[in-house]
């Protein structure tokens, strides 16, 4: 009994210490954060200039909950801080900013194209080392600096950092030109066998800035964020763009099409010319290496299917080999779209596609040798395409208008 | 009134005179009639609702004799009728001083349940229960008509454990009237009521109610032990009872259940439980029981098995949100900000903008507000109730909010915890989760979710340990009995139910059978 009594004081005291030390150890309150939307990183010559998008929540959630009463406010800001490494950088903030640096809700981090060519180790140590920033935050390069990106409003979107990570995520999904690279999948390329990644080009299209609020209340705003080229990256550093066309050829051979558009010329019976729309559903794509007489060759297997989604020709698509002829065209223009970008992986020097991992995996004895000098075995290494394409829909007309048009005349 | 069957009655004199005696001569009844009366007044200090009625009879009229009774609390009408009997009696008798006494037991009084008794303390003590007394001159004993009676509650509606379907009697704060509405439901000559009488000065009476066979004969032994050790003044609720019988006493859990429904009660006692009442509460204990009964209703049963799980699905989610919101909002809005989806943060750092209080401080100061005005509605006269309620709605509502002093979800968090913490069909139940509550906030902004998670461990330890007259606070999960599993947080329909909860109810063999088997409904088979 007197046991009891006494644990049970015990409870007490130590629960009411609690309510004493609160404070202590890592608290923070909400209103104590400043909530990092988006990072820029970028390099002067000498120091790294790291530039932050902070979120004002009460701009935000006066926008979203009372409309029009006092004056608008912009529900980010952006400022800079300088180091000699990005950690200096980051705690200088402290001196300029009343609220402590909040990063778990980052969504993207933009590098400038120079400090892309100088090489961003240091900026993958610190996402790795530290526990704050996630390895989950989206990527990006941009031509100009950093902070310019940071500093433009989005349409539709009020936090732009959301903004630009919801643009990089949707056209992953829908169009597959450019993929979007998370910290940690940029940190795995450039670690693998072949030592290089890839990273997806945002920039800003249009002279003026959109960076006051007053651009919003016209129909068509002065500057747009637009995603572009894909950044190809070599030993953590930059070496070069490819195109959008060549983009979409890397995201097949590294299977990561998930849905995208395919347009290939048709000519009908009366030598109209037009264009065929196909949108691929389903693809996979299946990179093998093949060691024939001491040569290494690639082969990718294609295995598409899509719809029909426009038509211009005149063409009775009742007719089988009408359809067998466009699933031919659209594999042969997927196989062009490889091979440029194979051609182009090779001219640069870097093998973004992951053809390393799997000549390490099958071969892994003649690997050794080869990973020496991996970037002048892939150089001579050629790329054979088998592409197959399926048709699964027609769309809801099963003869395109113009075929139906053309008729009508004839009768 | 504590002496309903002859078995029982020899065994309840014993007690009674045995509770008396303490040392003290008993006072026996003398031939003389002035000088018992004087000594009963005495006895029970001449109070003016002591109503003394000398009468003659006429077959005997140089024998006198006295009707004692209490007014208030005997049966006017039983008096009525006795006092009839005895005035018009015209019966022809033998003149002999034993007869007067025989004559009045045998031909005159014209009530169901007599007794005599020898002593002063015996007579008087009866005389307080409700007894009427008639002491005859020169005869040494007395006799003791049962008129217990007067003003009580009628059987209403239960107020505190209401159900859409189902019985709507409730128990009063008559005991015989308790027992009786059991009996009408169980109609079993194995249901066994044991009388006790508890407290110096009160002398409560107490039932303990089984079925002989159903429940453990180890329980019943505990139980009246336990009542029997009992030593107090006054018992004047069940609760009294409750902690003096209860297994562990310093525990946030009631160990203990009570209802105020006749059909709970007998529900209990057919799976085994057994069940205290107590004379002037309507509510009576089920004990041992499980963690998992305080979330079961009556109701769970008279409707679909379906939405009765569903409904336990939601108490217990209920449970937990009433002991756990407030410390998860506390703990994830000052530790892990990166468990919220972006947005939300957003909208609550917002809403934080310009409250001076850190978000554990903002909490206490919103519980502790509804504790207030919880207790307020509970406490304060009827008529002003409506003031309380347009007072409570500024002080907790948007009007706190626009004041400046708390964040609208923390008044959204407050009130969902609030309204969760009604959902538990057992008041004392929720009360622990109130209690408990408290403690995890403080964690929760002490330590983050480490915190509560701590405390949820150190809890679930204590739970463990807790017995309920010796059975596992939580059976049937742990120890784990698998077939009593279908009547704990589901509900199997009726005629998957076949056995009675093992562990809980006798482990006698034909007796664990609710139903037979194959009573599932089944049409194909009976139409062949």
């Amino acid at each position: 009994m007197k046991s009891t009594i006494r644990s049970a004081m015990m409870a007490v005291v130590l629960l009411s210490l609690c309510i004493m030390t609160t404070g202590c150890w890592n608290r923070i309150e909400l209103n104590e954060l400043a909530i990092t939307s988006a990072t820029g990183v970028d390099w002067d010559g000498h120091n790294w200039v790291m530039s932050y998008q902070v979120l004002i929540p009460s701009a935000i959630s006066a926008g979203i909950g009372t409309s029009g009463s006092g004056t608008p406010q912009s529900p980010v800001i952006v400022y800079s801080t300088k180091g000699k490494s990005i950690r200096e950088a980051m705690m200088h903030s402290f001196s300029e900013s009343p609220r402590k640096l909040f990063y778990a809700h980052n969504r993207v981090v933009i590098i400038s194209e120079e400090v892309a060519r100088r090489g961003f180790n240091e900026l993958l140590d610190v996402y790795f080392r530290n526990s704050g920033p996630r390895e989950t935050v989206s990527m990006l390069v941009t031509p100009g600096t950093a902070r310019r990106v940071l500093e433009q409003f989005m349409q539709l979107q009020i936090i732009p950092g959301e903004g630009m990570k919801d643009i990089i995520l949707s056209e992953a999904r829908n169009s597959s030109i450019l993929p979007n690279i998370p910290v940690y999948q940029m940190g795995m390329n450039l670690t693998g066998d072949a030592k290089s990644g890839v990273l997806p080009e945002i920039y800003i299209s249009g002279k003026e800035d959109t960076s006051t609020l007053d651009s919003f209340t016209h129909t068509t705003i002065p500057s747009k964020l637009k995603l572009g080229r894909l950044a190809i990256m070599h030993n953590d550093r930059m070496i070069g763009w490819m195109n959008r066309r060549q983009s979409l050829g890397v995201s097949f051979l590294r299977g990561e099409v998930k849905q995208t558009t395919i347009v290939t010329p048709c000519t009908d019976e009366q030598g109209h010319r037009g264009f065929d729309t196909f949108v691929i559903q389903h693809s996979s794509t299946r990179l093998k290496p093949k060691l024939t007489g001491g040569k290494l060759s690639y082969t990718a297997k294609v295995d598409a299917s899509g719809v029909l989604t426009e038509s211009d020709c005149a063409q009775n698509l009742y007719k089988p080999d009408i359809t067998k002829k466009m699933e031919s065209k659209v594999a042969q223009q997927i196989q062009q779209i490889l091979k440029g970008a194979w051609k182009q992986g090779q001219q640069m020097g870097a093998d973004v596609f992951g053809a390393a991992e799997k000549a390490h995996r099958k071969y892994p004895k003649a690997w050794k040798q080869w990973s020496k000098d991996w970037n002048s075995v892939f150089a001579e290494t050629p790329l054979e395409v088998q592409a197959q394409f399926r048709i699964t829909r027609m769309g809801l007309s099963n003869k395109s208008f113009q075929y139906l048009t053309e008729k009508d005349k004839k009768g | 009134m504590f002496n309903n069957n002859k078995n029982k009655q020899t065994a309840g004199d014993d007690k009674q005179t045995g509770t008396d005696r303490n040392g003290q001569v008993e006072q026996l009844l003398v031939p003389d009639l002035e000088q018992n009366m004087e000594r009963l007044q005495r006895f029970l200090g001449d109070g003016a609702d002591i109503v003394c009625r000398m009468l003659t009879h006429r077959s005997f009229p140089n024998q006198r004799y006295t009707l004692f009774y209490m007014d208030g609390i005997v049966d006017g009408a039983s008096i009525g009728t006795m006092l009839l009997g005895l005035l018009e009696d015209a019966n022809k008798v033998t003149e002999d001083t034993e007869g007067l006494y025989t004559h009045l037991i045998d031909r005159s009084i014209a009530v169901g349940k007599i007794r005599s008794a020898t002593a002063i303390e015996e007579v008087g003590y009866a005389m307080l229960e409700g007894s009427s007394v008639i002491l005859v001159e020169g005869s040494l004993k007395a006799i003791l008509i049962d008129t217990t009676g007067g003003e009580s509650r009628s059987v209403e509606e239960p107020t505190s454990q209401t159900v859409v379907r189902g019985p709507k009697e409730g128990f009063t704060e008559n005991l015989r009237t308790n027992t009786a509405l059991v009996r009408r439901i169980i109609k079993s000559p194995k249901l066994r009521f044991d009388y006790k009488v508890i407290g110096r000065e009160t002398r409560t009476n107490i039932a303990v109610v089984y079925l002989q066979g159903i429940a453990q004969d180890d329980v019943v032994q505990e139980v009246h032990r336990r009542i029997d050790q009992i030593e107090i003044d006054a018992i004047l609720e069940s609760g009294y009872i409750e902690e003096f019988i209860q297994d562990k006493a310093f525990t946030p859990f009631p160990l203990i259940q009570n209802t105020e429904r006749p059909d709970a009660a007998c529900a209990g006692i057919l799976e085994g439980q057994v069940v205290i009442m107590v004379s002037g509460t309507p509510f009576v204990l089920i004990a041992p029981v499980t963690f998992v009964k305080f979330f079961q209703s009556s109701e769970d049963y008279y409707q679909r098995y379906d939405i009765s799980t569903f409904l336990r699905f939601i108490r217990v989610a209920s449970f937990f949100i009433s002991m756990l919101l407030p410390s998860l909002y506390i703990a994830i809005t000052t530790f892990h900000q990166e468990m919220l989806p972006t947005p939300l943060l957003i909208s609550l750092a917002a809403q934080r903008e310009g409250v001076p209080f850190p978000a554990l401080v903002e909490a206490f100061l919103m519980e502790i507000t509804f504790e207030i005005l919880r207790e307020a509605g509970v406490r304060m006269p009827r008529i002003i109730g409506p003031a309380i309620s347009i007072v409570g709605a500024l002080v907790l509502g948007q009007a706190a909010v626009q004041a400046g002093l708390v964040s609208a979800a923390m008044v959204i968090v407050v009130s969902f915890t609030a309204i969760a913490s009604f959902v538990i069909p057992a008041v004392n139940m929720g009360s622990a989760a109130r209690l408990i509550r408290f403690a995890l906030m403080i964690l929760g902004g002490s330590f983050g979710l480490f915190g509560i998670m701590s405390g949820l461990m150190v809890l679930l330890a204590h739970m463990s340990g807790l017995r309920s007259f010796g059975k596992p606070y939580l059976l049937p999960f742990s120890p784990l009995i698998v077939s009593n599993l279908k009547d704990t947080f589901i509900r199997v329909p009726w005629w998957a139910m076949r056995k009675r909860p093992i562990g809980m109810s006798s482990n006698r063999v034909p007796n664990q059978h609710r139903i037979g088997g194959g009573k599932r409904p089944d049409p194909d088979q009976e139409g062949a």
